[in-house]
């Protein structure tokens, strides 16, 4: 493996060498809040050579010719396309800043070349790029949500309606990565784990890795969901108001000297909504979340440079009122500051120092349920760096060191409580270095090193190599493959016995169990005939090591109250998208198989979904309507059936001169695990949005009908009455928001 | 273009003509398990062992069934130190509420008589379907355990704040599995209630936790490898002061005496024995109950424990502190 760090190094050095051309490097933003664009198109038809902004509204071309004139032409969704004619400087990075108008129509035609070239040998295989627009145009249902969106990928599979929780590519919700502004969020989740606790109105993109993540990226076994917020208006305060059946929710933006702001806050108002996602059971839940956000970017103070502070915070009650209830309360609280510097070479650089904490508490009262308290205070300073050859290949590496302080008191049967957690710190690097000379072939390869665990002592030293692929047979066919493996050293105790968990209690893996690892094997294969049309189709194989499982034998006190399983995971997406303006259509189809091996026993985890479909269709009538469906299929998922009764010997106290004869009591005789499937699962819904605006006031009306035809899909049946418990019922729903 | 949306929305809405509600079991074929439940007893020579089968009902209330799942014709023997002690069949009335009107068929013997050293034990039951139903333990023998004789008495004016008890183990075959303790000191006492006179125990546990409950009573755990036990004096104290709590006529109470008992039992039994209650909250839903069998070829459990005391003296200027005879 030192061998793979010393070649990367080689190539590094030996184009280091090779710049002799010019570069353009590029900054996209929108003209009237001066917010940075993701994912724009930028295309120069002379060279037949594109590019895209980052999350971050960055572009960088590398290797441009310096002795002709050429056309920059830079197009987004819902933006007039600008071009620009220039002379690309020798030897020294071009410095543009674009900014787009935007047309005030949601979809429209755009320029799509620019963005097929610029895929053309990259190396993004199962890495999904969302504009907060996207997902704005699928049906809202209650509220608009990330993690719901995410849903609708091949790949992601729900445990159902009640849970914004998602499971990628048979792993279990617990191996995500959901980063806010880099600093990991560890329950992100409101009201039972409904709703995400992410505002959508705070986002500007979305980065989703399905699997088969670059090195930069650590910490989780299966997915990353990388969430960027919004940096505020910088030219003008505006300010934004909304209100759907659930939530009421605000937000101001507006410039500050050398900068921006934005903060955002958003609190419950009613519980009555959450009953239809509970079987009409009371759920009294009560929640806040807020956001804040400073940017300050001064060339005065320090050339190209920027500063960014941020704190997120949410919280969550649920309060019976009722001392013979319990009680609940968890909250996440993230805090960031960042330094990003662009230099005159074609370098990027960032130091972050972040802190990500989450606590959560079950307050028995007198329910005779158990205590729990969990908390996780995890301090995070990193180091990163991008370099661009003039040769197009790129370098990037960085560092990062974790302190984790982690508590979790449990409770026993007999009410003894013990704290289970512990502390420690992990110190990590990587390097990654992307081939990119040739358009037919992109090459991605790094390295992550773990030099300590989390839980101290044991064996530290963990590599994590990553390794993707894109050949691009003809313009219209790439073949994309990529391989890595993966460490987490932080896991919750999930109960798979439980299809309702309030909080997942998160703890640092202990020095009795390895950290888990997996190795991920991904490939697939683009097509993109037309602009307008692309087919993905991939396919994975994932295995997973020494899995923390909750030991469902844990008798005694001193029994490990985690276990090691290992999991197989394999399966086949397709996914095709059809965007020509009016219409937006997406058809995507995975067949999967999850399974996991524990105690000896191999059996299909809960959100093992056989075959997947879903269709959405968005369609713009013009004059501000616009009209969205989705429907969505997934086959049975595994449930343990039952198999009869029997007379279960009940031993409450071992006293002398009993005969236990009258202590038998029924007891239910469970079939093999999970080998039970429930009805398939299917669900059409719809949304209409119209969209006024009067002068600097704009009105957003929304319309949702979840499960129009109100399909009966089975959640789970009580096991003592055989009650079914269905999912959502047929359910209409409406939002407004003010924005000025 | 619009027609185009109109269509789709409407063929995907022709789905709900297709099933609203898809029929499912929660149950699958019912599949006979036998469930075999003995538990020796290692102090005595009467056994009972009880073989019974599943069964399903109507529906998802098993207290329905009335078939009585007790099984009579195995054939169970029990093979240790190179012996082997057949069961007899047999049958005893029930209790009168118990939904069962047959009387139960049970499986006996006075024949055991347990070893001076702990020997492998094994139990195999054969049905009369030829099924044939098997674990294996050690025998906890009497003999392997002694406690040391406590010279401390428990008064008013104690020289340590805890109660200590230790034990040491005699006689261990080289390959044991270990013996599990559960140690408990039992206050016994006898309260006059209107004139009828009521034995009672009262179990002392180790110490009070300060909990997010308030205090709440630590017993001793289950645990194997340990040679001692600890109650703390606040802890007896406590307990004793809950023997009357919420009666004034304190003299109605007369302390009869204090035990230290030592519990020792198998693997197999501990497990089951200790198989955690499972609380749930409000919300959480757990689909799936624990279950832990030690029954090779079906359900249930088989162990053996056997039961060591020593009486503690206790002064009685400590009885009288409480208002107690």
């Amino acid at each position: 493996m030192k061998k793979f760090t010393i070649v990367l190094f080689l190539i590094a050095s030996t184009v280091i060498l090779g710049q002799n051309r010019g570069m353009l490097r590029g900054f996209v933003a929108d003209s009237t809040s001066g917010e940075a664009l993701p994912y724009a198109n930028i295309y120069i038809p002379e060279l037949k050579r594109g590019a895209s902004t980052d999350h971050r509204g960055f572009f960088l071309m590398a290797s441009l010719p310096h002795d002709k004139p050429l056309t920059v032409r830079v197009s987004y969704i819902g933006y007039e396309t600008k071009e620009y004619f220039m002379y690309i400087e020798p030897y020294v990075v071009t410095d543009i800043r674009v900014l787009l108008k935007s047309t005030g129509v949601q979809l429209q035609t755009i320029e799509k070349i620019g963005e097929k070239v610029a895929k053309e040998n990259a190396t993004d295989l199962s890495l999904q790029k969302l504009a907060i627009r996207d997902i704005e145009n699928l049906p809202k249902g209650v509220e608009l949500d990330i993690f719901r969106a995410l849903q609708k990928l091949p790949g992601v599979q729900t445990a159902g309606d009640v849970s914004a929780r998602f499971y990628v590519r048979g792993s279990s919700s617990n191996q995500n990565l959901v980063l806010l502004d880099n600093i990991p969020i560890y329950n992100p989740f409101h009201a039972l784990g409904i709703f995400s606790a992410i505002d959508p109105d705070m986002v500007s993109s979305v980065e989703f890795y399905k699997g088969g993540f670059p090195a930069e990226y650590s910490g989780r076994l299966s997915s990353v969901l990388k969430v960027v917020t919004r940096d505020g208006n910088r030219n003008n305060f505006s300010g934004k108001g909304s209100l759907s059946f659930l939530t009421a929710k605000g937000l101001v933006e507006g410039p500050i000297p050398g900068g921006s702001f934005i903060a955002s806050f958003r609190k419950n108002y009613s519980d009555k909504i959450l009953k239809k996602f509970r079987n009409n059971n009371s759920i009294p839940a009560d929640f806040y979340d807020l956001f804040a956000k400073v940017n300050y970017q001064d060339d005065e103070f320090m050339q190209d440079a920027k500063f960014t502070a941020s704190v997120f915070h949410s919280s969550d009650k649920v309060f019976n009122n009722n001392i013979k209830r319990e009680d609940f309360k968890w909250s996440n609280t993230t805090l960031n500051l960042n330094y990003f510097q662009i230099s005159d070479s074609p370098l990027f650089y960032q130091v972050e120092v972040g802190y990500s904490n989450f606590g959560g508490e079950r307050i028995p009262n007198e329910s005779g349920a158990k205590g729990v308290v969990n908390e996780v205070n995890d301090v995070v300073m990193r180091m990163d760096f991008s370099y661009v050859y003039d040769s197009k290949d790129e370098l990037s590496g960085g560092f990062k060191i974790s302190e984790v302080h982690n508590k979790l008191i449990l409770e026993n049967f007999r009410g003894q409580q013990k704290d289970i957690g512990s502390r420690g710190t992990n110190i990590s690097a990587y390097l990654r270095y992307k081939l990119l000379r040739w358009s037919f072939l992109g090459i991605d390869f790094g390295n992550r090193v773990n030099l300590t665990r989390l839980a101290g002592g044991g064996s530290s030293y963990f590599l994590e190599p990553r390794l993707g692929m894109t050949i691009r047979f003809i313009p219209e066919l790439a073949f994309k493959s990529s391989w890595g493996i993966f460490m987490q050293d932080l896991s919750t105790i999930s109960d798979e016995n439980e299809v309702v968990t309030i909080f997942e209690p998160w703890l640092i893996t202990p020095l009795y169990l390895q950290p888990s690892s997996s190795i991920h094997y991904i490939s697939g294969f683009e097509f993109t005939p037309i602009p307008e049309l692309s087919f993905n189709i991939e396919g994975y194989y994932k295995l997973l090591h020494n899995i923390s499982v909750l030991n469902e034998r844990k008798f005694f006190p001193y029994d490990n109250d985690l276990i090691s399983g290992k999991g197989e995971a394999y399966g086949l997406e397709f996914l095709s998208r059809y965007m020509n303006w009016p219409i937006n259509l997406s058809v995507s189809y995975s067949l999967a198989y999850t399974f996991k091996d524990v105690d000896g026993v191999r059996y299909a985890p809960r959100y093992d979904a056989r075959h997947t479909v879903n269709v959405s269709l968005e369609y713009d009538f013009g004059y501000g309507w616009s009209a969205s469906a989705v429907w969505t299929y997934t086959s049975g998922m595994p449930f343990t059936q039952m198999a009869g009764y029997y007379e279960r010997l009940t031993i409450d106290e071992l006293d002398p001169g009993q005969s236990y004869l009258n202590s038998y009591n029924p007891f239910i005789l469970l079939a093999e695990r999970n080998l039970g499937r429930l009805p398939d699962y299917h669900r059409l819904d719809l949304g209409l949005s119209k969209k006024i605006q009067i002068n600097n006031l704009k009105l957003y009306f929304d319309v949702s009908a979840l499960n129009v035809y109100n399909r009966k899909n089975l959640f789970y049946f009580r096991r003592d009455t055989g009650e079914r418990v269905d999912m959502l019922p047929f359910f209409p729903t409406a939002t407004v928001k003010v924005e000025l | 273009m619009k027609n185009t949306f109109l269509a789709f929305i409407l063929a995907l809405s022709a789905l709900a003509f297709l099933s609203c509600e898809d029929q499912v079991n929660p149950k699958t074929d019912f599949e006979e398990v036998y469930v075999l439940s003995c538990i020796i007893r290692t102090d005595t020579t009467y056994q009972i062992a009880t073989i019974s089968r599943s069964y399903d009902v109507n529906g998802f209330d098993p207290t329905t069934n009335s078939a009585d799942p007790f099984i009579k014709g195995a054939k169970i023997k029990l093979f240790y130190d190179n012996k082997v002690v057949e069961f007899k069949d047999t049958a005893i009335a029930r209790e009168s509420d118990s939904r069962y009107k047959s009387p139960m068929n049970i499986y006996y013997t006075n024949k055991f008589i347990s070893t001076s050293l702990p020997v492998a034990l094994r139990i195999e039951a054969t049905l009369p379907n030829g099924k044939v139903l098997s674990s294996s333990s050690e025998l906890i023998s009497i003999y392997s355990v002694y406690i040391n004789s406590l010279s401390v008495p428990i008064s008013s004016n104690p020289i340590s704040s805890k109660l200590n008890f230790t034990w040491g183990e005699w006689l261990l075959t080289p390959n044991s599995k270990g013996v599990y303790y559960a140690p408990e000191l039992v206050i016994f006492y006898t309260q006059d209630k209107g004139g009828v006179k009521i034995k009672k125990q009262k179990k002392v546990p180790a110490f009070y936790a300060n909990t997010i409950n308030g205090l709440l009573p630590i017993y001793p755990q289950i645990q194997a490898g340990i040679k001692s036990a600890a109650f703390e004096m606040d802890a007896i104290n406590r307990a004793m002061a809950e023997i009357s709590e919420g009666d004034s006529q304190k003299s109605n109470y007369k302390i009869d005496g204090v035990v230290f008992r030592l519990l020792l039992m198998d693997a197999g039994l501990a497990s089951y024995y200790s198989l955690q209650k499972t609380f749930l909250d409000e919300f959480s839903v757990r689909v799936n109950q624990p279950d832990v069998t030690n029954i090779k070829g079906g359900l249930g459990v088989f162990g053996n424990y056997t039961i060591k005391q020593i009486n503690v003296e206790i002064a009685r200027e400590f009885i009288s502190s409480f208002g107690y005879n």
